[in-house]
């Protein structure tokens, strides 16, 4: 009989102590090549176990190669070649990934690698008023709707739903973004659009398509953070132009236009992230004629295109694009949900058909039943209604953020951009002679958290800045963390 | 505006492949395609879908429709560290991420590894579309030799002895396009010279749920773990239009994965992947891939026979245990490509086998076929169709 001694007590499963003392009797020759190993069953009772655990401790041992099963017949102990390292138990990271990895890539992980994205799982945890992430508020979702349009999709369409897809898009989709797109004054058709998962597939497969290494590419400063990586993974050379109050300076442009010019524009005309600065049809105007004269491709990231809740309300660059060279991103992330990773790029077809080349090696497609489902939920009317609520939603906590800001936050070193739509509140502050580090602990002490502006500057920038946003937050977070917020300033400013 | 003037070099090297032109026309209504790649469709649990989206609903709730974490749904991880123990991989939450399916994957390890010019070792013939995610990169290619078992170690380690190689890449079991499997022995002896020559392997494993008989064997995962990545996906044992798939990176690895694809798509779809974990913590994996073993076993069975029955004496062909495709391999001097276009005229469609390789003058006379789309008269009617064929081409050979 096979004796082997068991710890109850020990943390380690029964399973892996009963594979261990196995597997040192193999390798001691206790147990040797062609000896039965008792039958699961039967070394259960023996062994006062479940026979699970001694099933599971045979798989592991057959997955090294140790035995050898038969289904319905005996486990036996296999002539097993002598591998050159035993140890699988330690594991030792063997490759050197940092000299193994693409430079750019080890480059992207040196500078970028600590920063806490809110994709990151540390970041869930956090207990306090979370100002820090544009993530929009799961209590609004319409999530009813959504299933309800899943589950017609898979009734009415059958097998083919769960296919993989069509690498542009599911076409109703498409068609639906195209007409939705029409009300905004672009005029396209659904074979220009291709469907991403977000608008950062999309920025991405645009930068895999364009980036040249060393080549210029202009950005807004600051910008969205997470394309500072991205352009730094293609080894392009990120000019930053500064954004004023009415937007990316237009003279600055120019002036860099000199010192050479780039291969394309990346621009946020709504809600730029992370200002909250929305342009003018004036200043688009201006924008898309200087890019026209040397033909160069604008990006326009317009992820909140449907968050305008006050004011005017400015046509897409794209609208007044006659020379198709603007690349126009679009979301659904912030507007429904962003769980469902939908996205799209609309552009001039030649640039599309290319899109789509990279967009089926990249990952095949997007998901064929949640972009059909989607389709549906947005044929019957429900996003249209959805866009009505979160308007009256958030015009609502927008305001109600502005007034308490003002009224709780009365530090003339203290200022702010009011927006006229979207999610975000930039602050700045200055003369608050601590770093980012000192003033980001301030804030969390007193339970906020805000994303810190020099995540979003693609050169160093000795402002401080603070990005609010409302996205994920009720009325009463709002107050709440406007009220700590003023406290923590407080505590800034007399710390000096 | 003109695009192609500005298009990067990588952009620049990506060609609509010829493969998709044949499967446009494999596609025809009235064909019968051998030519694709793909599952068939009545393998897709359509109740189970809709069952775990009312689950998904009620116990994620909006959680499954907000952005999460770049590593991937910790439902659906843990729920997968279970899965994978089973099949004899042992993963950690630290070590195992979610991709958009195992497409996803391929092009995230190519953007992390690849610099231009940079080696990756393949088999010949090798899956079209991982060359093509690596292209993007502009990978060269070298091109491991195999036979009847696959991937031939020795070839392996004379070029990874020989080349600064970024990573070998491999299909071990039932490998698209060969339908070939690495035997047990080979698989150590693959395992051993990662080892010795500190190299990265990817082990590429969406097939091996689909055996339809035999044992199934150790994962080089198993043998090497901190040499290898394995990589697998829920497009075969679940449906493809999820677009979810998984790793097992060695440890330390998957920190710069993580940074990689936030830059490409930030997160697989939650609500998609919390379908999966669901799929998975129900049980009804077994189920489901008895299923489907069910539907594609005797459509296997039914090609080698017409195989056996119909094709010319000089023509050989892999007679795999599992997945979804065949290998024939025809007389020397044979140009299966204009084979493959005279079989659409009469009906059938195939994958000439030249497209899988890399080197641009191998497998010339050889094909890929699928058997999972078609039914058992189609496939005897097909087969039997492409031996006439066959046998004329092969006439004209010897004649010249």
């Amino acid at each position: 009989m096979l004796l082997l001694n068991l710890d109850r007590k020990s943390e380690v499963p029964l399973f892996r102590q009963v594979f261990h003392q196995l597997k040192e009797k193999i390798d001691k020759d206790i147990l040797k090549p062609g000896d039965v190993l008792p039958p699961t069953r039967i070394f259960s009772t023996q062994l006062g176990v479940n026979r699970t655990t001694i099933y599971k401790a045979y798989q592991e041992l057959w997955a090294l190669g140790y035995i050898e099963s038969r289904s319905g017949s005996y486990s036996f102990v296999r002539q097993r070649r002598e591998l050159i390292s035993n140890d699988s138990e330690l594991p030792v990271t063997s490759i050197k990934w940092s000299q193994r990895v693409n430079p750019n890539a080890e480059k992207v992980f040196k500078m970028f690698g600590s920063i806490n994205y809110p994709f990151s799982e540390s970041i869930d945890q956090f207990d306090g008023i979370d100002f820090g992430r544009l993530h929009p508020d799961t209590r609004i979702f319409p999530v009813k709707e959504f299933k309800k349009s899943l589950s017609k999709v898979i009734s009415e369409q059958g097998e083919t739903i769960l296919d993989y897809g069509e690498c542009k898009g599911f076409s109703d989709l498409r068609e639906y973004i195209a007409k939705r797109l029409r009300s905004h004054g672009i005029s396209v058709g659904s074979h220009e659009i291709l469907i991403t998962n977000g608008a950062q597939n999309a920025i991405d497969l645009l930068m895999k398509l364009l980036a040249k290494p060393g080549s210029r590419v202009f950005v807004e400063s600051p910008t969205y953070g997470m394309i500072i990586p991205t352009l730094t993974y293609y080894d392009c050379d990120i000019v930053g132009i500064p954004m004023r109050e009415d937007g990316v300076d237009l003279e600055a442009i120019e002036k860099e236009f000199k010192n050479g010019l780039p291969i394309f524009f990346y621009t946020m005309p709504n809600f730029h992230n992370p200002t909250g600065v929305t342009t003018t049809q004036e200043h688009r105007e201006k924008l898309i004629a200087l890019f026209e004269k040397y033909r160069i491709p604008i990006i326009e990231d317009a992820f909140e295109e449907e968050m305008k809740y006050f004011g005017k309300v400015s046509l897409p660059i794209k609208s007044m694009d006659i020379n198709q060279i603007v690349i126009y991103v679009g979301s659904f992330s912030k507007i429904l949900f962003p769980g469902i990773r939908l996205g799209w790029i609309a552009a001039d077809k030649e640039c599309i058909n290319r899109l789509s080349t990279l967009k089926r090696f990249g990952d095949l497609s997007s998901s064929l039943p949640v972009q059909a489902a989607l389709a549906d939920f947005c044929r019957q009317g429900h996003y249209e209604l959805h866009v009505k609520k979160i308007h009256k939603i958030y015009r609502k906590r927008m305001m109600l953020a502005s007034q308490t800001l003002k009224n709780k936050v009365k530090n003339k070193n203290v200022s702010w951009i009011e927006p006229n739509g979207g999610f975000t509140i930039w602050l700045s502050m200055k003369g608050a002679r601590l770093t980012y580090d000192e003033l980001n602990n301030i804030f969390l002490s007193c339970k906020i958290r805000l994303a810190l502006g020099k995540d979003f500057f693609p050169n160093s920038e000795k402002k401080k800045y603070f990005r609010l946003s409302i996205a994920s937050l009720d009325e009463k977070e709002i107050v709440e963390g406007i009220e700590r917020l003023s406290k923590a300033i407080k505590q800034i400013y007399t710390n000096r | 505006m003109n695009f192609e003037k500005i298009l990067a070099t990588r952009t620049s090297n990506i060609k609509a492949s010829a493969i998709r032109e044949l499967l446009k026309l494999a596609a025809n209504p009235g064909m019968i395609s051998l030519g694709g790649g793909l599952p068939s469709p009545n393998s897709f649990p359509l109740d189970l879908i809709m069952e775990l989206t009312d689950k998904v609903i009620k116990k994620y709730g909006s959680i499954a429709l907000q952005y999460d974490m770049t590593e991937g749904f910790i439902h659906l991880r843990k729920a997968l560290i279970e899965y994978l123990r089973e099949k004899g991989i042992s993963a950690n939450l630290e070590n195992i991420y979610i991709s958009s399916g195992s497409q996803g994957f391929l092009d995230s390890i190519g953007k992390l590894l690849i610099s231009p010019g940079d080696y990756v070792a393949v088999e010949g013939p090798t899956y079209l579309a991982a060359l093509q995610a690596f292209n993007a990169y502009e990978a060269e290619y070298l091109q491991i030799q195999t036979d009847d078992e696959g991937l031939i170690p020795e070839s392996m380690e004379e070029i990874v002895k020989s080349y600064p190689v970024k990573f070998v890449y491999t299909i071990p079991t039932f490998q698209n396009p060969s339908g070939k499997t690495i035997k047990l022995k080979r698989r150590e002896q693959i395992a051993e010279i990662v080892k010795k020559y500190d190299v990265l392997l990817v082990e590429d494993d969406p097939y091996s749920a689909l055996r339809y008989k035999g044992e199934a064997l150790p994962t080089i995962k198993s043998m090497a773990p901190d040499n290898v990545i394995y990589a697998s996906t829920f497009s075969k044992i679940f449906a493809p239009g999820l677009r979810v798939g998984f790793f097992v990176a060695p440890e330390k690895f998957g920190k710069w994965m993580v940074i990689v694809k936030q830059g490409v798509d930030l997160n697989t779809s939650t609500f998609t992947q919390a379908l999966a974990a669901e799929y998975l913590l129900g049980g009804f994996v077994p189920l489901q891939v008895e299923k489907i073993i069910n539907l594609y076993r005797p459509k296997l069975g039914a090609m080698l026979n017409a195989l056996e029955k119909y094709f010319p004496g000089e023509y050989k062909w892999s007679k795999p245990d599992g997945g979804m495709f065949l290998w024939v391999v025809g007389p020397q001097g044979l140009d299966m490509e204009e084979v493959s276009k005279r079989a659409i005229e009469k009906g059938v469609g195939f994958v000439p086998g030249k497209f899988f390789f890399p080197n641009p003058d191998d497998g010339i006379e050889t094909m890929r076929l699928n058997f999972t789309n078609v039914t058992e008269e189609q496939i005897n009617y097909s087969i039997k169709t492409l031996s006439e064929m066959l046998k004329e081409e092969t006439e004209q050979l010897v004649s010249i």
